[in-house]
């Protein structure tokens, strides 16, 4: 990395920074909310009625939640399936990114259920009920869940391995501890491919199952996203959302973190998104046609509108940018496009799960609470914080493992555990592109003696 | 597949449903086996093979409401809320008709209310609704609840139970005629609420709280084949009184409620929902991508056979 | 306390001595009911008041007033004033109002003989007793005071029995169930013009009259609290009390008399726009004087003063100039307001119309 030099004598970025500390005044105020609304309820805390059943923690946490978490999965098969190591940087972060997304995904259904102390119950055979759209999505999220830990296990290991300082008598079990760590690291080398492939199959199931969740809603859900094709919508657009996510947050993140940006490996990315917009756009044209409904996207109604904002700024405008070799070689240029992505696919969820969900009985309309909002921020303030905590402290930005840690004052409360490096940083580098004289290995084996 | 329930069978609405596969998924890939999740992801699979047909009996019953016979007394609510054991207060006080001055809907306090059409010209008198839980024949609620809370009896009513619900409200969402209420203001362990066609009660032969209690008979409890002869019979002999529709007979699959009445039900604030089960579509998608566990594998299958090919490139 | 009243308690004490089985029919006026074979269940929902075909009245006397409490749970019994029925029901469908299954000039039918005390569950077709009699009341109180509240007819335990007054909020008010015919038409047996017609619905629109505006001492009366006698329209005195400067012939006749018809009468059609109007508008209020149209109630109190916008600016297309301006307006619109209008060559024959109009220059 050119720029590796060049930062090598920066520190690593502290903790808490005034931006941090902001953020954890929200994921402060979200906690305390989050407390309140499992100590009084949801009447307390929600403004949910029996007509709007389901608010902003569904849409928001949940919809969206898991949509933006497909940029794991999406990476995970350029990197492993498709071997293409030169985006390898990326997939760390992606997949850090995935596993604290659906953990939140996880406690956000959790905060939203009103029997939360029973969800227990799903796992159980004796309570399937095979039918319920939503029973395989919970079943998938709960597996691809525990696939995403499995899949991150080996950064675990790789920050732990030949480190394992236990304090005072607990040093006793250094030893069998660093065993443990060899047969792990050694184990998930081997098998790390079949978790890959199972975690894009649950993937593919349930980000499409979310789409056929809201089928069962009928008239109560918009004709202009209403259709029989709603699960492939919602598998499209997260495939088309996945990339700008890696893109988003990569650029995010390296701004954050005082990196530069990873300019030419997101710029070949974002190759790949107008091709996957361009499909996705296409059968929503193909589905609006077929159902003879296309028209109400321009009838001037609340529904039309944000129909047309969601294809023009979500799918049309960054299939523009993303196709413009000059403004996709440009970081502000890729960071915006992904944002549209992004900001059309939540718009997107928004719509299907919220805005364009028409109760039967026409009462007061639904409007969150403050409360709901706190909770939402809150969760995707803890995210923020606990991306930027993991990053820190785990080796998943590889530009920030070049940095030499040693420069760091010891006492800095964020990395307590964080010990110098048995082997030379320089050793676990990876190269950017694949060297074709090599064969590229990736995870766990990278860092196996 | 497990019996959901010792008392109840739980039956699957069947117009969507496929034979029986009972074949179980072979199996997965054998690095699957070992895996624990591997496990559970085979339980849509499993799962789906133990998917029978309608156990729906012949003689289900049902409730025929003659919404001209309805003089609006709110006896039933009364007897509701009395047969269910919810707060309510002496039978004068349902006398109170400026309840009707704005709709009301079932709440976990009250499941079934008497609403007042605002009258058209043409009528003599306003009409009264009662609404409750219509008891479809293929309940949405059913074909939505993931842990098997929502249960059709095969003898008609829909139960709902509260030691299986985790409380995700999807039911609620998938109800065509929104009609479910949440205990939203029970903090630890609040509970769907709707009418369960007094399902204890007619158990022991009595007949539901509401049908009891109605001083013109409005409510006719019985099988639902002969109420809709019944029906059938009232509108043919008196085209001037009925329109010629009951409301129920085909709505989202057919309910167990059933309605007849002298205008349109649209104007009377019952919303207009078609003649499919909701659970139709959304079933049918699910088991056609889940049928066998075959997609899934196959996607697995080319992953892992992308993943060989590519790999090889690079050597 | 008065003689209804008193009338009332009488009945409830004697009928108290009666076992409750036989008290829906258990009237002391009442012979026992003759024994004959229920008929066949009827499987058809009871007909309601427009639907039913009169059976004579009292073709069997009835009960004075029914105790009907051997069904009764969550209410007291009910003080059915069978006589007060009987005699309003001759105002509309005489006994089959109620008693539906009766044929003309069978024995009535009692609403035990075929609707069974418990529901039968093989048969949903069949209303209970408990539900025929409520739907039986309610289907006319529904429509009368819109009234469902159970304690109009039931008595709350140990609370005094429902008098006459109690029914106060009947007064004035025009039971909607109640379609009188258009016209009746009476043999008075005069000499010479025997038959009346009487347009009864002309007389209620025209003259804006309430039942109890002519029915004073008929069997409404009796409901509304006033007295016990039953009495009807005194024909002699009431349509005198309009009528009383009224020739004999502009009612009595060989035949039936065709309706009030304006054109034939007065010359002058109403057409459709004035048909609106109600007679006081024209004729001033009051009635049986000289119906004239007096000055200040003529076509320009509406056509110009109500609408605060002179008469030719608004519609009247002819420039009323010069003489013309003295002119009534029904001296070109004869006969109607929207019929043929006197046009200018039949008094200006001189000259050519209409190449002459009326305002143009040179006119």
């Amino acid at each position: 990395m050119s720029s590796g030099t060049a930062h090598a004598a920066v520190r690593r970025p502290r903790f808490f920074t005034p931006g941090s500390i902001a953020v954890c005044a929200v994921a402060a105020v979200g906690a305390a909310v989050t407390l309140a609304r499992f100590a009084l309820g949801l009447g307390a805390t929600t403004n949910l009625t029996d007509a709007n059943p389901w608010g902003i923690w569904i849409a928001i946490d949940v919809a969206c939640g898991v949509a933006l978490a497909a940029g794991g999965f999406t990476t995970a098969f350029l990197v492993h399936i498709l071997h293409r190591e030169r985006y390898h940087p990326l997939l760390r972060p992606a997949l850090l990114t995935a596993m604290i997304g659906y953990t939140f995904v996880a406690i956000g259904v959790a905060t939203d259920l009103g029997r939360w102390w029973a969800l227990w119950h799903v796992p159980l055979p004796k309570m399937w009920q095979p039918n319920s759209v939503l029973f395989e999505v919970a079943m998938c999220v709960m597996c691809y869940l525990n696939v995403l830990y499995i899949e991150f296990l080996p950064v675990v290991c790789e920050r732990f391995r030949g480190r394992v300082r236990l304090p005072g008598r607990l040093a006793a079990l250094d030893h069998p501890a660093e065993r443990l760590l060899a047969i792990l690291d050694a184990t998930l080398g081997r098998v790390i491919t079949v978790f890959v492939i199972l975690g894009i199959v649950l993937s593919c199931m349930h980000q499409s199952s979310l789409g056929t969740l809201m089928v069962i809603t009928g008239a109560k859900l918009h004709p202009l996203w209403q259709t029989p094709f709603l699960p492939l919508m919602f598998l499209l657009s997260a495939f088309s959302v996945g990339f700008p996510m890696v893109i988003f947050e990569s650029v995010l993140a390296s701004r954050s973190l005082r990196l530069p940006p990873e300019r030419e490996v997101l710029s070949m990315l974002a190759r790949i998104v107008p091709v996957v917009l361009g499909v996705y756009l296409l059968a929503r044209v193909m589905d609006l046609l077929s159902r003879h409904v296309l028209g109400l996207a321009f009838d001037g109604s609340r529904h039309g509108w944000l129909f047309l904002t969601e294809v023009t700024l979500g799918v049309l405008a960054p299939f523009a940018i993303f196709t413009n070799r000059r403004l996709r070689a440009r970081v502000g240029w890729l960071f915006a496009g992904a944002s549209m992505v992004i900001g059309g696919v939540v718009l997107n969820r928004l719509n299907v799960f919220l805005l364009c969900y028409t109760p039967v009985h026409a009462g007061a309309a639904y409007s969150p609470a403050w409360t709901e909002y706190a909770v939402t921020a809150g969760y995707i303030a803890i995210i923020v914080l606990l991306y930027r905590f993991i990053v820190l402290n785990f080796p998943v930005v590889e530009a920030l493992e070049h940095r030499s840690p040693l420069a760091e004052p010891s006492a800095e409360l964020s990395r307590p555990v964080l010990k110098p490096h048995t082997r030379p940083a320089a050793s676990r580098r990876r190269p950017l592109r694949p060297r074709p004289d090599r064969k590229i290995s990736h995870g766990p084996t990278g860092s196996a003696p | 597949m497990s019996a959901p329930c010792a008392s109840t069978v739980t039956s699957r609405p069947s117009s969507q449903t496929r034979e029986p596969d009972r074949a179980q998924p072979t199996t997965s890939r054998r690095a699957f086996l070992g895996i624990s999740v591997g496990a559970t992801l085979a339980a849509p699979a499993l799962a789906a093979a133990g998917e029978h047909a309608s156990a729906l009996h012949q003689d289900r019953m049902g409730v025929l409401v003659d919404l001209t016979e309805c003089v609006g007394c709110r006896r039933c609510e009364w007897a509701c809320c009395d047969a269910n054991g919810l707060p309510h207060g002496p039978l004068h006080e349902y006398d109170d008709q400026t309840v009707f001055e704005a709709r009301r809907y079932p709440s976990p306090n009250q499941l079934t209310v008497v609403n007042r059409a605002k009258s058209d010209q043409t009528e003599r008198e306003p009409v009264h609704l009662k609404v409750q839980c219509m008891h479809c024949d293929k309940p949405a609620c059913v074909s939505a609840c993931l842990v098997g809370a929502m249960q059709k009896d095969p003898d008609g009513p829909v139960h709902y139970d509260a030691s299986r619900c985790i409380g995700c409200r999807y039911c609620m969402v998938a109800c065509p005629f929104e009609i479910l209420s949440y205990e939203y203001e029970r903090s630890l362990a609040p509970r769907v609420r709707k009418c369960e066609l007094c399902r204890d009660r007619t158990r022991d032969g009595k007949l539901p709280a509401c049908v009891e209690m109605c001083p013109v008979e409005a409510l006719t409890y019985g099988r639902r084949s002969e109420l809709l002869a019944l029906a059938h019979d009232k509108i043919a002999r008196h085209p001037d009184r009925y329109t010629d529709h009951i409301y129920g007979e085909h709505e989202a699959g057919g309910t167990s409620w059933l309605y007849i009445a002298g205008r349109d039900f649209a104007s009377l604030g019952l919303p207009t929902v078609g003649p499919k089960s909701p659970a139709a579509l959304s079933e049918a998608i699910q088991h056609g991508i889940f049928r066998g566990f075959a997609v899934p594998i196959v996607i697995a299958g080319l992953l892992g056979a992308v993943n060989h090919l590519t790999k090889e490139d690079h050597k | 306390m008065n003689a209804p009243q008193a009338l009332l308690l009488t009945l409830f004490l004697a009928l108290a001595w009666t076992p409750p089985g036989e008290r829906l029919h258990g009237a002391p006026t009442q012979p026992p009911a003759p024994e004959r074979a229920p008929p066949a269940p009827p499987a058809r929902p009871a007909p309601r008041a427009h639907e039913t075909t009169p059976v004579p009245a009292f073709s069997e006397p009835g009960p004075d007033v029914a105790i009907i409490d051997d069904l009764v749970n969550h209410y007291g019994p009910v003080t059915f004033d069978h006589r007060l029925h009987e005699r309003m029901s001759e105002i509309t469908g005489d006994c089959a109002n109620c008693h539906h299954e009766t044929e003309a000039n069978e024995p009535i039918t009692g609403c035990a003989e075929c609707h069974p005390r418990e529901r039968n569950a093989a048969d949903p077709g069949v209303t209970s007793l408990r539900g025929a009699i409520h739907r039986q009341c309610l289907d006319c109180h529904k429509d009368w005071s819109r009234a469902n509240s159970c304690g109009f007819c039931h008595e709350e335990a140990g609370a005094a029995m429902h008098g006459p007054e109690d029914f106060g909020e009947f007064v004035g008010a025009t039971p909607t169930h109640i379609s009188p015919a258009q016209s009746y038409t009476y043999d008075t047996a005069r000499e010479g013009l025997p038959v009346v017609t009487f347009h009864h619905e002309d007389h209620v629109q025209a003259f804006g009259l309430s039942c109890a505006d002519c029915h004073l001492n008929d069997d409404c009366e009796r409901c509304h609290g006033a007295g016990m006698a039953r009495q009807t329209v005194v024909r002699e005195r009431d349509c005198a009390t309009c009528h009383a400067d009224t020739d004999c012939v502009d009612c009595h006749d060989l035949t039936e008399k065709a309706r009030f018809d304006h054109a034939e009468r007065t010359g002058w059609d109403l057409g459709a726009a004035h048909a609106a109007v109600s007679c006081e508008d024209c004729h001033g209020p009051g009635h049986g004087a000289a119906l004239t149209v007096p000055a200040s109630l003529r076509c320009l109190a509406c056509h110009q003063e109500a609408h605060g916008v002179a008469l030719d600016a608004l519609e009247h297309p002819v420039t009323l100039a010069g003489s013309h301006a003295y002119f009534e307006c029904v001296q070109c619109h004869r006969g109607s307001a929207e019929g043929p209008r006197s046009t200018c060559v039949e008094c200006h024959d001189d000259r050519e119309f209409p190449a002459w109009s009326p305002g143009l220059a040179g006119w």
